[in-house]
């Protein structure tokens, strides 16, 4: 029977060693609610499995010097969900958080590992898509920071290479005169995985009138995409119901989605446009038609 | 009849605190010292000839303890209740990929599962037959040398097309149901062990010992008392532990290496191998007078039972039974085929064949209350069924019909009541909501022409308590405790003294099966006479120690009596250390005998049935116009399952059945294409969560008692599943006006419904 070596480092410098030793030969697991279940399917069968949840460099939620917010990768979805200042200062990303899959995944389940896993259907994605997040990568050559929008190649590739391993992100804030939402469509209401998801960021100084909009769609491409056109379009323009439902007819352009079990091409396209334009009424800040 | 203690209350049940707590053993959860693991080698083909199978490099593992092929299977190498169609280990031929080829026991269940990928098999793969429809026709591949209609139903009454004619509407459509999977949440598993004389016992989830035993002996070629079957605890089943799953494999195991043996499916073999609810296309075409009354019903229900038969045969015979409803229909042409092909296997499951037809029929019913500008509730009451009339096979309802009292019931709820303001209050102004209403009925016990039987047993126990046996065993539905409420009602004596003994041939009486909705009838009856037996054997003994006549004696609460003189009082207790101390014993049996409809509808078993529970559901539903998304907010749900021995239990099976059958309305689905099945765990097959669950749940028990059933009881495990799907789907159309034909009502489905009612 092959055997299966399991590392618990107490430090990222311990844990990057192991990694240079293991090489190829090595998975790193957080919280393993996605590695596990690759294991069980072998689509992966490392030798060693690097664990590096004691491993203090890359846990706790914190307001950095430069006025950003630094989330560590270890933190799990319900840490978070509930941190206050990820809250107050990027709501859209507790909401995300708050809407994985179950409350035992959200235990478990770590924002690094979500990355890491570069699923176009992750849920964490679109909302630091939209916060225009950076990912801090640190590999035997030292630190290194990424634009999230850089970071993923492609359905579960990434820039990450096999002996790096994510620090955290650093989130800038959303300022007071923000607004903000995810959605997420899912075949039931927990433990689904996205059909659509869609993540909105945009100043809002006055009822239906935005700037610096920032939308991002999941699961209706290769990676998490920014859907620049329907973006442009929102901004600058006094919205109300009609006009939302218009615009956000155009948020397929930068949609290519695909047919699968959870749903077909078409559908998905059209879901993205009316998850945008339900947000869009539901956030309540679009004028009274 | 007497008041009772026990019958009527929520008595708790006798296994809540060991489940609640988690200490129950299933019998997964069993282990022996030496014991084996089992895995099975499952086909890698839906449709193939096998052209040879090597084990040689799985025997020569390190840790391997035996292989087994078709060759180690000493009788008959095949199992299956109707008929024995599936092989226990193909030789020949596979027909699915559950289909099982070798069998490895060893030291692990990491090497068991090595030893697989070393078992070589030469396939030649044959055309896959995907559609029933196809699979009908002469130039279709064959599944079985026998063709692949493996049965046929034709029921012809009145005259249709004058009804058709004379009809105020007419409504013709087609509606498609989905592959339910039971869900237990212990998949087929168990552990079997065998002692120096050959005799072997198997600890397996099951729903019928009995029958489990002779088809293991069946296929062992032994004598069937060498078996002992026990099925009790079994952790859920929902009919799709009725059919053979490990029980076999594990005599065979066992047989061939004289070490205990244990099988465990992993959840995505169990979605391969394991039976689905048979998905059916239904043709229908429905009649009505101007009001409302139906004149005439036709529908052709083609059923795909994929690779084998199980219980494929009996499921369209029930499927056409209930195909027009509980309703009074006096004009029907009824078709129904089953049809082999090599999407999975597909058996019997809580419903057996009412859901899909009563989704379709219930649908039609509301058309024609829309066309007719009618009440919903009204159409239904103007064509429900009462006690004598004639039923759509033609048979008389014989026995006790409730429907109108559900119907009665469901009408006075908060819910549809107050319908219009529930639907006045959707959560956004896109999105809008609806209520729907459906009724069913559900035949209890096997039906005519098969034999359906029931034997219980009781013991008094040396300390004054009753051992009670009954075989049908404790599927998750509770009947232990309704056994023990009705022996103690009957014995008179309190329900803490009932030990019940269940679901075992070393110690239990053959009951038949926990399916069918018959536990608690069969049961019932079979205690009501061993009780009688028992009553019958104490009386003279106390007759003895009282010094009175046999006849002054009386059972009541707890004691027995002398009627003449009442200070003469004796406990069962007494009576039990009267007997030990002469070295006695007062063990007595109960037998029972289904009765049955007097109507015989000749070349058909099973149909038609003398009881049926009623039942009719609500549910208020969201809908969501701009994803399609749909949500059920509350639900109202009205059994009559003739008396209810335990109102707590029966309110268990109605939130369950809700849920069940909510989730068949609108998530679940085993996609299978070309054979090959796609939503292969519950990531992808969507049974819905706790968060899916509507906020409530109302259920309200409409009593009709049934003058032949224990206390007036009749069954009530399967109806509650049923009419909600329909009630669902209705409440969407009430809500956005699309009529949803085809199940699950996806968000995709409802959505794309929607736009094609906004573009014509
Ligand atoms: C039942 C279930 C439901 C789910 N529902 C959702 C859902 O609704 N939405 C959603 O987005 N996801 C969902 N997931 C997926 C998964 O839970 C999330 O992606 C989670 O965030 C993964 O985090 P983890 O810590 O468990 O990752 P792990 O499984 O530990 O790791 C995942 C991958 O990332 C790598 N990795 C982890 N951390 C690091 C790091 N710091 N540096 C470098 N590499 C790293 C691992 O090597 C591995 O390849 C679900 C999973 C399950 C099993």
């Amino acid at each position: 029977m092959t055997r299966l070596h399991v590392a618990i480092p107490e430090s990222i410098d311990e844990a990057l060693g192991l990694l240079g030793k293991w090489g190829r030969e090595a998975a790193v697991i957080a919280g393993g609610t996605d590695l596990v279940v690759e294991l069980k399917d072998r689509l992966k069968s490392p030798k060693a499995l690097i664990d590096i949840g004691r491993v203090p460099e890359i846990s706790g939620i914190r307001e950095t010097e430069g006025g950003d917010v630094w989330i560590g990768a270890l933190s799990t979805h319900a840490e978070v969900a509930s941190s206050t200042v990820v809250k107050e200062t990027a709501p859209v990303l507790a909401d995300a958080c708050a809407q994985v899959g179950s409350p035992q995944i959200r235990n478990r389940g770590t924002i690094g590992g979500n990355i890491s896993t570069a699923s176009p259907a992750g849920d964490t994605i679109p909302a630091l898509y939209v916060l225009e997040a950076s990912v801090e990568i640190i590999g035997p050559k030292g630190k290194r920071v990424v634009p999230i929008e850089s970071f993923f190649q492609g359905p579960k590739k990434s820039a990450l290479a096999f002996d790096e391993i994510v620090l955290g992100v650093k989130v800038p804030k959303l300022g007071k005169e923000y607004v903000s939402f995810f959605r997420k469509l899912g075949q039931r209401k927990s433990l689904a995985i996205s059909i659509v998801s869609v993540a909105f960021a945009g100043r809002c100084q006055e009822p239906g009138l935005f700037t610096d909009v920032r939308i991002a769609f999941g699961a209706v491409a290769p990676t998490v995409v920014r859907a620049r056109t329907v973006e442009k379009a929102i901004c600058n323009m006094k919205l109300d119901p009609k006009s939302a439902q218009y615009i956000s007819k155009l948020a397929f352009r930068d949609c290519v989605p695909i047919t699968d079990v959870r749903g077909s091409q078409g559908y998905r396209e059209v879901m993205a446009c009316n998850l945008l334009y339900e947000g869009l009424l539901e956030m309540g800040r679009v004028r009274k038609a | 009849m007497t008041k009772t203690e026990w019958v009527g209350a929520d008595v708790i049940r006798i296994d809540a605190k060991d489940k609640v707590r988690g200490v129950l053993k299933y019998m997964s959860d069993l282990s022996f010292p030496n014991m084996i693991y089992g895995a099975v080698l499952r086909s890698k083909h839906p449709h193939a000839l096998i052209k040879k199978i090597n084990t040689k490099r799985a025997k020569e593992l390190d840790g391997v303890v035996t292989v087994l092929t078709h060759e180690d299977v000493p009788g008959l190498n095949g199992f299956g209740i109707a008929i024995p169609d599936q092989p226990v280990l193909c030789s020949d031929k596979v027909r699915y990929m559950g289909d099982a080829i070798a069998l490895v026991g060893a030291e692990s269940k990491e090497i068991a599962e090595r030893a697989l990928e070393l078992i070589e098999v030469e396939y030649q793969p044959l055309p896959v037959v995907c559609d029933p429809e196809q699979a009908m026709l002469s130039s279709s591949p064959k599944v079985h040398e026998t063709g692949n209609l493996h049965n046929h139903v034709k029921i012809e009454r009145g005259n249709v097309e004058a009804a058709f004619k004379e009809a105020q509407v007419v409504v013709e459509n087609t509606y498609f149901t989905p592959r339910q999977m039971h869900a237990f949440l212990e998949p087929e598993s168990g552990v079997a062990a065998i002692d120096e004389d050959k005799n072997i016992t198997i600890w397996c989830g099951g729903q019928h010992p009995y029958r489990d035993q002779l088809q293991v002996a069946r296929a062992l070629g032994m004598n069937p008392r060498k078996i002992r079957i026990v099925n009790t605890p079994t952790g859920g089943a929902f009919g799709g532990k009725d059919e053979i799953t490990v029980q076999i494999h594990l005599a065979l195991l066992v047989l061939h290496t004289g070490r205990p043996a244990k099988i465990v499916l992993s959840r995505e073999e169990s979605v391969i191998a394991g039976m689905k609810r048979h998905p059916m296309r239904i043709h229908m075409k429905t009649a009505a007078a101007a009001d409302g009354t139906i004149l005439a019903n036709e529908a052709r229900v083609v059923s795909d039972t994929g690779a084998y038969a199980s219980l494929g045969g009996p499921v369209i015979g029930f499927a056409i039974e209930h195909s027009c409803g509980a309703y009074r229909v006096e004009n029907v042409k009824l078709e129904g085929f089953c049809v082999y092909t090599n999407n999975g296997v597909a058996g019997a499951f809580r419903g057996f064949g009412a859901n899909q037809v009563t989704f379709a029929v219930e649908t039609q019913l509301d058309m024609i209350a829309e066309k007719l500008g009618m009440d919903k509730l009204e159409i239904r009451k103007r064509n429900a069924l009462r006690s004598g009339d004639i039923a759509a096979l033609g048979h008389q309802m014989e026995a006790s019909v409730g429907l109108l009292r559900t119907l009665e019931a469901a009408e006075n709820s908060r819910l549809w009541q107050l319908k219009e303001e529930f639907k006045a209050k959707p959560s956004a102004p896109h999105k809008k909501r609806g209520i729907g209403i459906a009724c069913s009925f559900q035949g209890c016990g096997l039906g005519k022409g098969l034999p359906d039987y029931g034997a219980a047993s009781v013991e008094l126990l040396p300390n004054g308590q009753f051992a009670i046996g009954v075989s049908c065993p404790e599927i998750g539905q509770g009947n232990t405790t309704a056994f023990a409420q009705m022996a103690a009602d009957y014995i008179r004596c309190s329900v803490d003294d009932i030990v019940v003994l269940s679901g075992d041939t070393g110690h239990t009486l053959d009951s038949g099966t926990s399916t069918a909705s018959r536990s608690i009838y069969t049961g019932g009856n079979a205690l009501k006479h061993a009780v009688q037996n028992l009553h019958n054997a104490i009386s003279p003994i106390a007759a003895e120690i009282l010094c009175v006549p046999e006849d002054d004696i009386s059972f009541g609460h707890g004691k027995i009596v002398s009627k003449s003189c009442p200070d003469k009082i004796l406990s069962f207790k007494d009576i039990a250390e009267y007997i030990t101390a002469r070295g006695l014993s007062i063990k007595s049996e109960g037998h029972f005998i289904w009765p049955v409809s007097e109507t015989e509808l000749e070349g058909y078993v099973g149909i038609p049935h003398l009881l049926y529970s009623y039942i009719t559901q609500i549910a208020l539903v969201e809908v969501n116009t701009l994803t399609g998304e749909t949500e059920v907010i509350e639900a109202v749900s009205v059994p009559d399952p003739g008396k209810a021995i335990n109102p707590q239990g029966v309110e268990g099976q109605s939130e369950g059945g809700v849920v069940m059958g909510m989730g068949y309305a609108l998530t679940e689905d085993t996609i299978i294409k070309e054979g090959m099945t796609l939503t292969r765990n519950f990531s992808t097959y969507i049974l819905p969560t706790s968060l899916d669950m509507p906020c409530k749940i109302e259920t309200i028990i409409a009593e009709e008692l049934e003058p032949s059933g224990p206390f007036g009881a009749k069954g009530i495990g399967e109806a509650v599943c049923v009419p909600i799907s329909p009630a669902i789907t209705n409440a969407i159309h009430d809500a956005v006006k699309v009529w949803i034909k085809q199940i699950p009502a996806t968000p995709e489905r409802v959505y794309t419904a929607l736009k094609s009612r906004e573009v014509s």
